[in-house]
């Protein structure tokens, strides 16, 4: 036999489709799988917290977060708090949580209030450039209280919890849970858009209850409002934009037939 | 937000820089390999057929380390969610283990023969998480003169 030196005419070690397909079918079906657990897993979420007691929440998360966190020294209770503390309970004299508050106001400039678990009310103090009224502040804690009426704190974690651990089960790294965070984000967003207007209705009710009018409860949107919009971006917002709050937040008092009257003056800015 | 757009930057930039020169490294392979068909090569112990007498027998090798763009990292991440084919490292290992022996057979062009060829593979950055990984393949074999 002689032998005939020649090449092969075809590669056949290798595949010879087109590897954008491959990619985008992966892609969808990962990003399926994720949306699909999620949503199920968001829907356990929802009905553990319903069994969660303030007190077995404040056993829990006592443990977790212990006393005040070193890191944002609290201001030593001057009177801002002390009177802060005075709105909000009057407040929730006017929707019972079913559990006690506490106020946390502390020095940021971000201006920003939140509801964390153990019944803790996080308010920074870079908030109060952004209301002008003591009705506009009152709006802003009566969402919170809203929020923690809904025990959207937890809502909100727990799914966090799921999140974190469905993206790493599911891709095994960090880098590549990234490709998922539209998913992610989109799913949290529209939830949280959801929880958000109902806080803002909640609150809409404990300030018509506590002032007798709703004037100043739109004060904090107000400033807010930010001349550029990025209509993707929009989406993908925990917070529904403050435009569209402004609206929602007419809209409903115009429903139930709130009027607005005059505001308290910002009592910080006297103190 | 951010971080999505740089990672779909990393894996656009990935695919089009990867496929340019995937492309190019095939078309030198089938250049240089038909270039230098002519030279003999077995993996066999023994020569094909009859050389004659030997003059020298020398070890010779070859080695080539290439690394993977980060398109087909991620689809291959992607890969693994759901098994099957790796089709991205297909082509990896394919151009890796042609560019060795090519590398080894340039540097005899006057053996008669090359026999006793093997590969060692190896992969670079295994295990180190996060990072591009790559693939080194060694050629090693004798080359026959007379």
């Amino acid at each position: 036999m002689k032998y005939h030196a020649k090449l092969p005419e075809k590669n056949h070690n290798v595949s010879h489709q087109n590897p954008i397909r491959e990619f985008l079918a992966l892609l969808t079906g990962v990003l399926t799988f994720v949306l699909v657990v999620y949503w199920v897993l968001g829907f356990f979420v929802d009905v553990a917290v319903d069994y969660i007691s303030p007190e077995m929440e404040l056993a829990i998360f006592e443990s977790v977060l212990g006393e005040d966190e070193p890191n944002t020294p609290p201001i030593v209770p001057d009177k801002t708090q002390l009177a802060m503390e005075v709105l909000l309970s009057d407040l929730s004299q006017c929707m019972n949580v079913g559990f006690p508050i506490e106020l946390s106001y502390t020095q940021s400039e971000t201006p920003n209030a939140f509801a964390a678990p153990g019944g803790k009310m996080v308010v920074l103090s870079g908030l109060l450039k952004y209301v002008k009224s003591e009705n506009g502040l009152a709006f802003v804690l009566a969402h919170e209280l809203g929020h923690f009426k809904n025990r959207d704190h937890l809502r909100g974690m727990g799914r966090n919890v799921v999140l974190m651990a469905l993206s790493f089960l599911a891709t095994g790294n960090s880098y590549l849970s990234k490709l998922l965070m539209p998913v992610n984000e989109f799913q949290t967003a529209q939830f949280s858009q959801g929880r958000e207007s109902d806080a803002d209705a909640r609150a809409l009710d404990i300030i018509q209850c506590h002032y007798g009018h709703v004037a100043g409860a739109t004060e904090f949107f107000e400033t807010m409002v930010k001349p550029e919009g990025d209509l993707l971006m929009h989406y993908f917002q925990t917070h529904p934009e403050a435009r569209a709050r402004i609206d929602a937040i007419h809209k409903l008092s115009q429903e139930r037939g709130y009027t607005e009257g005059k505001v308290s003056p910002a009592f910080w800015l006297e103190m | 937000m951010f971080d999505l757009y740089i990672l779909l930057s990393l894996i656009i930039l990935g695919y089009i820089f990867g496929q340019i020169l995937e492309r190019r490294h095939y078309a030198s392979i089938k250049r240089r390999e038909l270039a230098i068909v002519h030279l003999v090569t077995t993996n066999s112990k023994r020569t094909l057929g009859d050389v004659g007498e030997l003059a020298e027998a020398r070890l010779v090798h070859g080695g080539v380390v290439i690394s993977v763009d980060y398109f087909k990292r991620i689809v291959t991440s992607l890969r693994n969610f759901f098994g099957g084919n790796i089709r991205g490292y297909e082509t990896l290992v394919d151009r890796a283990r042609r560019e060795a022996i090519l590398r080894l057979k340039e540097s005899c062009p006057d053996a008669a023969q090359i026999i006793n060829l093997r590969l060692e593979t190896s992969s670079i950055y295994k295990g180190k998480g996060n990072q591009i990984g790559s693939v080194e393949v060694l050629a090693y074999a004798t080359a026959i003169y007379t």
